[in-house]
């Protein structure tokens, strides 16, 4: 969104990118359609942390015993969404396709 | 200040917002002269200020359609609702019996809340509703004269589009039906309760669950340093240590444990890798963190100068800069060195802009986009071939319990 609004990144933006942790980045979105797909990662996020939150030998027993995350491609599949909603606007093409080829 | 922390501040202490989805059929276009026909209301959610609570299921409704109060009527009306006139002048309920009991519903429902009228628009739903609770209710509006919430003018600020913009039309596409609007009230009431969900604090739930995770992983991150003060002293003025992971990110659980690397920025010997374990070891059990744990093939200490030299070198992956480099910058927090941590910080994104002032018009980091999708790759092929040669650990291969794509996605 940077390289589509600004045409360039700069150190000093990027320094402020640092600054959020990742879930903040995605809230920072408040456009829409972008922000109806970052809640979207949000939301898969948060059940994927509340899925994820226990003991190491619970996990190991969940995923052996085949009680495997719920729909596993969902979360990668949002994020994907939302970059590509993002990349396919022709100020970003360029980075988008070194994102993804 | 954070916004965050500024509406925080501004909010604690506050009531809560007990929201009611509504939805009106009517055959005409004002109440008086003309009538409402039905009405539905959905319990669609609770927003005390700092996070939104939604239902599991949004299944407490009610339902009424009520006898006309006047001859009046506009036929146009009536061939959109599809609602027999006729028909509802003889088994319609009385206006007075179905707006006392949504009174009394609503109050029920909402609790110690206030009850909010929702609606997507809600001018013409709140006149009508407003208008029949103060004629016809045993005991007014619940809503009092003013307590109402338009999606419309949420989702126009939200996405900074104009009013006359901000129609259904502008949600996206899953938060709207795939179905043509009914105009059965029931059914839409529901719909625009699922868009309230969404529109009216913009995150849903999840600002709670993760404002949650934030709060508890700030509380402990705050607490490590004075769990570390040998630790600090060692590093006085020459290095920093950071965490990563998910107090990196700031979304640790119960059952997170403590990732963290150390970077020194002087040509001095690194501080011994068991010393530092030692102290980590010592602050995790305080505060009942899962200890840190690092691989001696995996040396989290390291010299600045290497995590910025070594940036595309042969030598990066295995001496484990290129990792304490990727996460120092995606998701890292600092916990001893500030000003250390912050020198890392520019010195390695000034490595990664070399070429910027050449090109500040048009640069893209895509050296570091490179990096970091090599770094994500890095992991799953590792996590790969680690759990093929390790089958004893138990530890799941993705190929074999899991999809490929799982890995791919975590």
């Amino acid at each position: 969104m940077v390289v589509r609004d600004e045409g360039a990144v700069s150190p000093h933006r990027m320094r402020s990118i640092v600054g959020e942790s990742p879930t903040e980045r995605l809230e920072q979105i408040t456009e829409l359609p972008l922000a109806a797909l970052a809640l979207r990662v949000l939301s898969r996020y948060e059940t994927f942390l509340g899925y994820s939150d226990v003991s190491t030998s619970e996990l190991e027993r969940r995923v052996l015993s085949g009680e495997t995350f719920p729909a596993p491609n969902e979360l990668g599949d949002c994020v994907f969404d939302l970059l590509r909603e993002i990349g396919t606007d022709a100020r970003v093409l360029s980075f988008f396709r070194l994102l993804v080829v | 200040m954070p916004e965050n922390v500024w509406s925080r501040q501004l909010t604690s202490g506050l009531s809560e917002d007990v929201y009611f989805s509504a939805d009106v059929e009517t055959d005409g276009p004002i109440p008086g002269p003309f009538s409402m026909l039905s009405f539905a209301i959905v319990y669609a959610g609770r927003f005390d200020g700092r996070g939104f609570r939604r239902p599991a299921a949004l299944d407490q409704h009610i339902y009424a359609e009520l006898k006309p109060i006047s001859e009046e009527f506009e036929p146009d009306a009536l061939r959109v609702n599809r609602l027999d006139r006729e028909r509802l002048g003889r088994e319609g309920q009385e206006p007075n019996v179905a707006m006392s009991s949504a009174s009394a519903w609503i109050r029920r429902v909402a609790g110690e809340g206030r009850p909010v009228l929702v609606a997507y628009p809600l001018s013409f739903d709140w006149s009508w509703l407003y208008w029949y609770f103060i004629q016809f209710s045993n005991d007014g509006s619940p809503f009092n004269h003013s307590r109402c919430y338009d999606i419309k003018t949420a989702v126009a600020v939200k996405s900074r589009r104009p009013i006359v913009d901000s129609g259904r039309e502008a949600l996206p596409s899953f938060l709207r039906r795939q179905d043509q609007h009914s105009h059965h009230a029931l059914d839409d009431a529901i719909e625009q309760a699922r868009s309230s969900q969404t529109s009216s604090n913009g995150r849903g739930q999840t600002v709670s669950f993760l404002e949650q995770r934030r709060t508890e992983t700030n509380r402990r991150l705050k607490e490590l340093p004075t769990h570390l003060s040998e630790l600090a002293r060692l590093l006085d003025g020459r290095g920093c240590l950071y965490v990563t992971g998910s107090y990196g990110r700031r979304d640790a659980g119960q059952n997170s444990d403590l990732d963290a690397f150390v970077v020194v920025d002087d040509d001095r010997d690194l501080p011994d890798h068991a010393v530092i374990e030692s102290h980590l070891g010592v602050a995790t059990k305080a505060l009942k963190i899962k200890p840190f744990k690092a691989k001696p093939e995996h040396p989290v200490v390291h010299h600045l100068t290497d995590l910025v030299e070594e940036i595309g070198s042969e030598h990066d992956d295995h001496k484990n800069t290129f990792t304490a480099r990727l996460l120092l910058l995606l998701e890292s927090q600092p916990v001893l060195g500030v000003d250390v941590y912050e020198r890392a910080l520019a010195r390695v994104i000034d490595a990664y802009w070399l070429d910027y002032t050449e090109h500040c018009r048009d640069f893209l980091p895509g050296f570091l986009a490179n990096d970091i999708l090599r770094m994500w790759r890095t992991f799953c092929v590792n996590y790969e071939a680690r759990t093929e040669k390790e089958p004893d650990e138990n530890v799941p291969s993705a190929r074999s319990k899991t999809t490929s794509s799982n890995t791919a996605d975590y």
